[in-house]
């Protein structure tokens, strides 16, 4: 499991599909035309769960679970977690 | 045949392997794959070719070199059976191998277990999956779920499926989940050369596409995720005003 970046910002759990959205954007712009970058932070096959986002728009947290969502166990413990950092390259305006 | 690089010549490999297991579990563990008969037809797991190896051993000490150089037969094994099935009629001796069998027996549920908890877990691997669309033929793509949380407890998910390296296509598809039905409300794409959107339904998007501007399939992505949380709640009280009533 890798973690990209981290600058400490004030962060607050995803608590509305509009936060999910929010954090959901990082991980676009991380992908960008390479989705196969994917690899390298992540195993294949697992899933993402966006959990916090900052204060300031600036980063976003998520949980890595093992399988596809729809039968993800919710009980299941998360793999690891990631956080994506909004960067000027990443930044999808 | 893999042969250890320790093993010592004049004891068959099978008993070799069984000495050294019953003395280690590690061992045990790792002879396992490499269990593989002379006769190179079946594994001893199946063959029971080491039961007939240590039979020989415990009958007068017949492990000479003449008798465990011989590389063990697929006839050997009809020839355990018997002495099995004979043995099988004498109480104690049924008795002796009942206490042995296991040994042998236990390693195949245990297999059996590992393989299927592998087959459900691959199941669930969504990652990587093959689109055989028949216009622009079928092809690996890129499944990128990631589950939203949803407030109304809804589970929710953004799809994204790329395709090509490089990249040649992308689609994001915000998926639902009501009353066990899984649906797609809203559907992105740029295949057939125009980047567009499928009109908004439920359990498939509507089949009339809606062309939006050519741009890369980046930009293509995140317009199509910024849209999608942009007017997901006016979408939802469209598609879902009346029926999502009914379908509740």
């Amino acid at each position: 499991m890798t973690t990209v970046t981290i600058t400490p910002t004030v962060m607050r759990t995803v608590v509305t599909l509009d936060d999910s959205f929010r954090a959901n954007e990082f991980l676009t712009a991380y992908i960008g035309d390479e989705p196969w970058k994917l690899d390298d932070l992540v195993p294949n096959g697992q899933t993402f769960r966006p959990v916090a986002i900052a204060e300031d728009g600036s980063a976003a947290e998520f949980d890595v679970y093992s399988g596809s969502g729809w039968d993800l166990d919710k009980t299941e413990l998360p793999l690891g977690r990631v956080i994506l950092q909004r960067t000027p390259a990443l930044s999808t305006g | 045949m893999s042969r250890p690089r320790s093993a010592r010549p004049t004891i068959p490999l099978c008993l070799w392997s069984l000495n050294r297991e019953q003395q280690d579990p590690i061992l045990k563990a790792e002879a396992e794959p490499s269990w593989r008969c002379r006769c190179a037809l079946e594994t001893h797991a199946t063959h029971n070719c080491h039961e007939n190896h240590r039979e020989q051993k415990t009958q007068g000490g017949r492990t000479s070199a003449t008798s465990t150089l011989r590389p063990p037969s697929h006839h050997d094994r009809s020839r355990a059976r018997g002495q099995y099935r004979r043995r099988m009629a004498h109480p104690q001796a049924a008795q002796r191998l009942a206490l042995r069998r296991p040994i042998a027996l236990s390693r195949r549920p245990r297999r059996k277990a590992l393989r299927s908890a592998e087959a459900s877990r691959a199941r669930n691997m969504l990652i990587d999956s093959f689109d055989n669309e028949p216009t622009p033929g079928g092809q690996y793509e890129k499944v990128i779920e990631t589950d939203l949380v949803a407030d109304d407890g809804l589970p929710r998910r953004i799809v994204k499926r790329f395709r090509g390296r490089p990249l040649e296509r992308v689609s994001v598809a915000l998926e639902e989940r009501r009353d066990g039905i899984t649906g797609i409300l809203v559907r992105y794409d740029n295949a057939h050369d125009t980047f567009h959107r499928h009109t908004p339904g439920w359990p498939e998007p509507g089949g009339q596409d809606i062309a939006l501007p050519q741009v890369s399939r980046r930009q293509a992505a995140a317009f199509a995720e910024a849209e999608i949380r942009a007017c997901y709640a006016t979408w939802e009280a469209q598609v879902f005003g009346q029926e999502g009533d009914d379908l509740k």
